[in-house]
């Protein structure tokens, strides 16, 4: 029975963050001039939960501001009002609002209250300053002279016979009087069940029925919906009576009429008398709704260090399992084959656990994504540029550790193409271009990272000027130095170009921010770009931050891992597809030339096999480009557990960590895409 | 947090919302079936609400149909000492009518 409201609190601040979440992106979707109906729904159901829930937890501030919101969203979904270009800009201003408070709410981060009425006022200005509704209201006139009296306000009388585990469910009731009572004059008559023993009285049970009559200017959908999270459509009965005025002159007419009711002059075939919910929000499970009895909800939320324990745990339980196999292998499998078959057992239960615990941390890269949008839009109107935003890939799912790291470096990525990348129309005009430029997001997984591109059509970057740059900030460059080079350039600490600084960017302190978070990810940044085209950068990160499948294999005395998905084959080459130029020895595979990087060499490694026909050539993809690796032999596939060697010892290039195998040595995990970045930066070894 | 009963008088005290309620219908129980020690003159028990702390529907809801078990057995209850925040709740939800003297029940 006992309940602590606080313990809810989480669930209803998570909630709310993706009803804004779901509420932007809907607005920043909709066409003003042509509506979808469903969609007006949609932002209205997720105002009203977050009303309703501010109100449950004592919110008010937020339950005010959602009310304001939510009364124009209703006389636009009821179509007594046209959406407008500046109502979606006051709706997500408000949304803007709305979020300041659940956060003030949550971690106690500062509200400005001007903002927040300044929302709620441009708000109200809009729904005041509309007073003929450019399409009619759904119920015709004749309702209207028939339901309303002179002043405006409707007689309601309201039947509402609560389920019985009312108590059970800690549904607090009280706050629906008072949303009643602010809405009108109210007056309420409660009715509870007769009781000849007390003994089987059940505190858990709600007895109580209600008989309310309401005289109120508020529409009969508003009633309704302020029941929506107590009660069932079966629970609630809201009648219209006639008018006090009507009903003095007309005695012979019936006290009250049903909206069900022939004599009701708007005969509704809904019977929005007894309508909680929309079209199609009627569904057991829709939105806001409880689940019918016996059915579970279909997720639940666990807090990440829960997970991460998980996680840490599954990682000790691979090793475990390895070293048992490893063990194991010393046992005649003929003598020992029930041990040798539970083992099989054991190494393929851990891994379908260690799939579905790793799944758990994914999350669609969408939880970034869907904050673009936004940001394109307000940017775009702010810098006098049009911009469309393209997401491609929103489903690829990422590690939620990387996702949270990712938001703050693709943001500076999106704002740079949008500030230096896209032209304002008249230059696109004079370019040949259309007025508006395109920004394209795409994220895909590839090989064993997570690809992430931000890809502009706008100028593209300027050589020139950042070499020019470049030298007057004091960095070594040449005029020979490959496009490649010189666009790492704008990675340098304070290097910037912008002809005037601005509060979008332009300062300098982005690009380098932006590699230092990538590469603490275990990640890499790459750009491409075209004068006149536009550029395109590459951030590359790592799958997971857990768990790899990885081939081990030999070099010298030493194992390394390489992992799995981003090996392609593996070959013993001939002498005569071996070249060598400029003493670098390429590897010819079905008539393509690969660089060989000899892993002895990188790493100096003494006693590994030196000629390349007596190896193993392992041919990998390094984020679209093939290399072949040079190793002494094949050994074992693994899945193996990341460990950070930054913590453990220091940063070694070209590996992505380390890992114990089975038989307690540590390996080095290869990082194929940096092996090549290595490689290239020393091509004499 | 428990209700006490003493003479012709029954003091209720404590949480009657949802969070406490549980707590407060043994001790009803107990007086409605008349092993509380509780012998009311005239058939009349007054119940000093004044120290409640904090009500809610589920515990007006438990106070009234005790309050209606007990009318049963033939006994009176006058609820006294009622804070503002109660009478406010009752009116509020309507309840006031379910407490009234026609009920051979007193708001006093």
């Amino acid at each position: 029975m006992s309940a602590d409201l606080s313990q809810f609190f989480q669930v209803f601040f998570d909630e709310s963050t993706e009803h804004l979440a779901e509420m932007e992106r809907i607005l920043l979707s909709i066409d003003p001039h042509a509506p979808d109906e469903e969609e007006l729904h949609a932002v209205f159901r997720a105002a009203h939960s977050i009303k309703g829930g501010a109100a449950t937890f004592g919110f008010g501030d937020m339950a005010s501001t959602t009310h304001t919101l939510e009364s124009l969203l209703d006389r636009v979904r009821h179509q007594e009002l046209t959406l407008t270009a500046e109502m979606v800009d006051a709706f997500l201003e408000t949304k803007d609002a709305i979020a300041m408070l659940l956060a003030g709410h949550r971690d106690n981060t500062p509200v400005d209250e001007a903002v927040v009425a300044s929302a709620c006022n441009k708000l109200r200005s809009i729904e005041g300053g509309e007073h003929h509704p450019a399409v009619e209201p759904v119920t015709d006139g004749a309702e209207a002279l028939s339901t309303k009296s002179p002043d405006g306000t409707t007689e309601y009388r309201i039947v509402f016979t609560p389920p019985a585990d009312l108590f059970k469910r800690g549904v607090r009731v009280e706050p629906l009087f008072e949303e009643l009572v602010s809405l009108g004059e109210l007056s309420v008559t409660a009715r509870v069940e007769v009781f000849d023993d007390f003994n089987t009285y059940d505190p858990e049970q709600c007895y109580l029925c209600w008989d309310m009559t309401l005289l109120s200017a508020a529409r009969l959908e508003e009633l309704s919906d302020i029941f929506m999270f107590v009660a069932d459509e079966d629970e609630i009965e809201i009648q219209i009576v006639e008018p006090a005025s009507l009903h003095k002159e007309s005695p012979a007419l019936p006290e009250t009429d049903s909206i069900n009711n022939d004599n009701v002059s708007n005969p509704s075939p809904e019977s929005p008398g007894r309508r909680l919910y929309d079209k199609n929000e009627t569904a057991p499970n829709a939105f806001g709704r409880r689940p019918v009895d016996g059915t579970e909800s279909s997720s639940i939320r666990v807090g990440v260090s829960k997970v991460d324990q998980l996680i840490n745990q599954m990682g000790e339980l691979v090793i475990t399992q390895a070293m048992l196999a490893q063990t194991a292998q010393q046992f005649d499998p003929v003598l020992y084959e029930s041990l040798h078959r539970g083992m099989a057992l054991l190494q393929r239960n851990t891994r379908d656990l260690q799939e579905s615990v790793m799944s758990i941390r994914m999350m669609p890269i969408s939880f970034i994504f869907s904050r673009f949008p936004r940001l394109v839009h307000d940017l775009a109107a702010k810098l006098g540029k049009q911009a469309e935003l393209k997401l491609v890939g929103e489903t690829t799912e990422l590690d939620k550790g990387l996702i949270e790291k990712l938001a703050d470096p693709l943001t500076h990525l999106v704002r740079n193409s949008l500030d230096h990348g896209i032209e304002s129309p008249e230059e696109r005009r004079q370019a040949g271009k259309q007025p508006g430029g395109t920004i394209i997001l795409r994220a895909a997984q590839t090989g064993g990272r997570i690809v992430i591109e931000v890809i502009d059509d706008g100028a593209g970057l300027n050589r020139s000027r950042i070499l020019q740059k470049a030298l007057e900030n004091g960095l070594a460059v040449s005029d020979e130095m490959s496009d490649e080079e010189v666009w790492q350039l704008i990675f340098a600490p304070g290097f910037s170009t912008a002809e005037k600084v601005t509060d979008v960017s332009g300062r300098g302190v982005g690009m380098d921010v932006v590699m230092k978070n990538v590469q603490a990810m275990g990640g890499r940044v790459s750009i491409t770009s075209e004068s006149g085209k536009g550029s395109r950068v590459l951030v590359s990160l790592p799958l997971t931050l857990a768990i790899l499948d990885g081939l081990s294999v030999r070099v010298g005395s030493e194992t390394f891992i390489v992992p799995l998905n981003s090996i392609i084959e593996s070959l013993q080459p001939q002498p005569d597809d071996l070249n060598t130029v400029s003493g670098n020895t390429t590897v010819r595979v079905r008539g393509e030339y690969l660089p060989l990087l000899r892993l002895n060499e990188i790493y100096s490694i003494k006693g590994a096999v030196a000629q390349p026909e007596q190896a193993v050539v392992m041919i990998v993809d390094a984020e679209g480009e093939q290399v072949a690796l040079l190793v002494d032999e094949l050994l074992n596939q693994h899945q193996v557990v990341i460990k950070s060697l930054e913590t453990n010892y220091r940063k070694v290039d070209g590996t992505a960590g380390a890992t114990i195998l089975g038989d307690g040595h540590v390996a080095l995990i290869l990082d194929v895409g940096d092996l090549v970045h290595l490689w290239r930066k020393a091509p004499q070894i | 947090m428990k209700t006490e009963h003493t003479g012709i008088a029954t003091n209720l005290s404590g949480d009657w919302t949802m969070h406490g309620i549980s707590q407060q219908v043994q001790s009803l129980m107990a007086i409605s079936n008349g092993v509380g020690g509780v012998i009311p003159q005239n058939n009349r028990l007054v119940v000093d609400c004044s120290g409640i702390k904090e009500i809610d529907i589920s515990g007006l809801q438990l106070l009234y149909v005790w309050v209606q078990c007990l009318q049963i057995k033939g006994l009176r209850a006058e609820l006294v000492n009622l804070s503002d925040g109660m009478r406010s709740t009752v009116s509020k939800v309507g309840l006031h009518k379910l407490f009234e003297p026609s009920q051979d029940t007193a708001l006093l």
